[in-house]
């Protein structure tokens, strides 16, 4: 008897655990495909002339960029300077389009060393010269898949990181984010509820309860005599049907344009294109 | 009185059989159709309570909580419960109808016969019990129904009608874009409303021994099959009188009949995307109630030392009652709606965003 119940008990979860093997199965192959990228040589991602960092956290960062490379084939690259003149470029007379220019400069000295096999980039340039200005720029196939909106999003997210002069955590941000942002597909709003798992979670959970609730409150059987069971439809009528229009209120919202391209606010700016990547940048 | 019908070829008992909708003699196997049979409590419609003694009164004894009949057929003596109108003798299981309670302002108007045999509604039963997604297996599989007893239980069936005057704020919104900017249109409209609507036979249970939500869930009854209240159908069943009168039962049934009216009105405004009652007076004039037995199979089910008690239409065969539910199946459900939501979910996003996140 007890065996029979246990043998019922696997039947009925069965489907359950199979879902959940599919569910696994698709998602490893999803981190195979991206994981295939492997190399020995040892890259350099971090450019610190600013020293906004020490040796260990730089190493740190190194770490994690490297094994974020690892995981997605990209490069998200830091680069920080008080002067502006560790690159060759020829200089604008605005401070930010010089970041600009300085940012395309470091990524063509980077591509030089290292090959354009490393050309899939996203770089971050802090300028501490009296400017305070961070810029984020995204080279190659990042161009479309960190677009306006998201590098202004990642911007406003580390400003005030930048502002605190803590670096190590604007820097972490900036490359946990990038990376995140990087795999949702272009003109998808990153930052989406529905893309957070808890909301998913939590949306799943309460669809269980309710339908559960249904089935429990129905258990006993439902109600379906209504008022149309017992109409005299013969015999009953509407004797007044008056439908009077008295006034319109009309309210105007400006439309947020893509949550995805919000450039607008935090003072940040962006869509310059010099030379290569798209760039968008801040002061902070 | 006792009434009790007797197989004119060999004198068995007769009971009424829901499959033919006749009276049956197990004996010898004679169906007497209901309209040829003797209608003893037509006579004594207008005589009053001691006629009824004279005649054929086996009753020797009534207070208020019990009423002492003696069996025409064994002579035993049976106690009945106040409110008890045909039963069966427990001695030696002939059908009783105790035609005093039947009688005078006790008499029934119309009657909704027994349509699905005792056989039919434990076979009924069962596949019910074992559709239940949530019910324990134990439940599903054991069978403890200690009783299944045929009730023709007491209703009062109301026509009303219902005169509403309705005053509404409505609203219908339009949005639409124009350049850079999402414009919201609301439109506001007075709404009025006057209906003049009639129900015909809404039921209410007037026996206080029965749940009223369970009795409201067993609705809708086919009227189709209503009959003039006849004695013979009751043969083999358990009656009961009503305890309430169709006056004591009228604000129950109005207060149906008040959100039916508002539910009508209600949906004259569906074209509009918000509705505001205002203003709403609503009147509900009785025009007539019947007395009516309706028919309800009564389950005891003994499970897990406690007793659940379920009620089926005896003419649709609807069930309804408080079954027990199994945590662990609930659990399990709860589960696994859940996680295939979330898998749906995931899968949609996936979708959405080109990657599993």
């Amino acid at each position: 008897m007890i065996k029979t119940q246990k043998h019922n008990i696997h039947k009925r979860t069965f489907p359950f655990f199979l879902l959940l093997m599919i569910l696994t199965t698709l998602l490893s192959f999803s981190s195979i495909a991206i994981a295939t990228t492997n190399t020995d040589e040892n890259i350099t991602r971090i450019y610190d002339y600013a020293y906004t960092l020490s040796n260990s956290e730089k190493e740190d960062l190194e770490e994690l960029a490297e094994s974020y490379y690892q995981k997605s084939g990209n490069n998200y690259l830091i680069v920080t300077t008080k002067t502006r003149d560790e690159y060759d470029y020829s200089h604008s007379s605005f401070p930010e389009e010089d970041c600009e220019l300085y940012s395309e400069a470091f990524y063509k000295s980077f591509l030089e060393m290292y090959g354009n096999s490393y050309s899939n980039c996203t770089i971050l340039t802090i300028d501490l010269s009296s400017n305070r200005y961070a810029d984020i720029s995204g080279q190659n196939d990042l161009k479309t898949k960190l677009d306006d909106g998201r590098r202004t999003k990642i911007l406003k997210k580390i400003k005030s990181n930048l502002s605190n002069k803590d670096y190590v955590k604007a820097y972490t941000k900036y490359i946990k984010t990038v990376n995140r942002y990087q795999k949702i597909k272009p003109g998808i709003n990153p930052d989406n509820i529905f893309l957070k798992i808890w909301f998913q979670l939590l949306i799943s959970i309460i669809t269980g309860a309710i339908i559960i609730g249904i089935m429990i409150y129905q258990s006993g059987g439902k109600m379906t005599a209504n008022g149309q069971t017992y109409l005299n439809r013969e015999r009953s009528k509407i004797l007044r049907k008056d439908d009077y229009y008295i006034r319109t209120h009309t309210t105007r919202t400006k439309r947020e344009t893509n949550s995805n391209n919000d450039s607008s606010g935090g003072g940040c700016n962006s869509g310059g294109n010099d030379g290569g990547g798209n760039h968008s940048g801040c002061h902070f | 009185m006792v009434i009790q019908y007797k197989c004119p070829n060999c004198g068995t008992d007769m009971a009424f059989n829901a499959q033919t909708g006749m009276l049956h003699c197990e004996s010898c196997g004679l169906d007497e159709n209901i309209e040829n049979m003797e209608q003893p409590q037509e006579q004594q419609k207008s005589g009053n309570y001691q006629d009824f003694i004279s005649q054929t009164s086996h009753q020797t004894y009534e207070d208020d909580s019990a009423a002492q009949y003696q069996c025409k057929n064994c002579g035993a003596i049976l106690i009945t419960d106040k409110d008890t109108s045909a039963t069966t003798c427990s001695f030696c299981d002939a059908p009783m109808i105790l035609g005093d309670r039947l009688s005078g302002d006790l008499r029934p108007s119309k009657i909704i016969p027994f349509s699905i045999t005792k056989s039919q509604a434990e076979e009924a039963f069962h596949k019910w019990r074992g559709k239940g997604l949530l019910l324990p297996n134990s439940f599903k599989k054991s069978n403890r129904i200690k009783s299944i007893t045929g009730m023709y239980v007491p209703f009062w069936l109301y026509d009303l009608n219902t005169y509403g005057k309705v005053h509404a704020e409505c609203t219908k919104i339009h949005t639409y874009t124009e350049g850079d900017y999402d414009v919201t249109e609301t439109k506001y409209f007075d709404v009025y409303r006057d209906v003049d609507l009639y129900y015909n036979k809404i039921p209410v249970d007037a026996s206080e021994k029965m749940d009223d939500a369970m009795m409201d869930k067993l609705e809708p009854y086919n009227y189709g099959n209503l009959q003039d209240f006849n004695t013979p159908y009751l043969s083999g069943y358990l009656a009961e009188k009503y305890n309430y009168t169709d006056e004591d039962l009228f604000p129950r049934v109005e207060k149906r009949a008040h959100q039916y009216c508002m539910d009508y009105t209600r949906a004259t405004m569906s074209n509009y995307s918000s509705v505001h009652i205002h203003h709403q007076n609503i009147q509900i004039h009785p025009e007539n109630a019947y007395y009516t037995l309706l028919p309800v199979w009564m389950f005891c089910y003994d499970y897990e030392h406690a007793e659940h008690n379920f009620m089926m239409n005896g003419q649709t065969g609807k069930i309804v009652g408080k079954p027990p539910i199994s945590l662990q199946k609930t659990l399990g459900w709860f589960a696994g709606i859940s996680i295939i939501t979330f898998i749906i979910l995931k899968v949609i996003m996936f979708f959405v965003g080109g990657v599993w996140i």
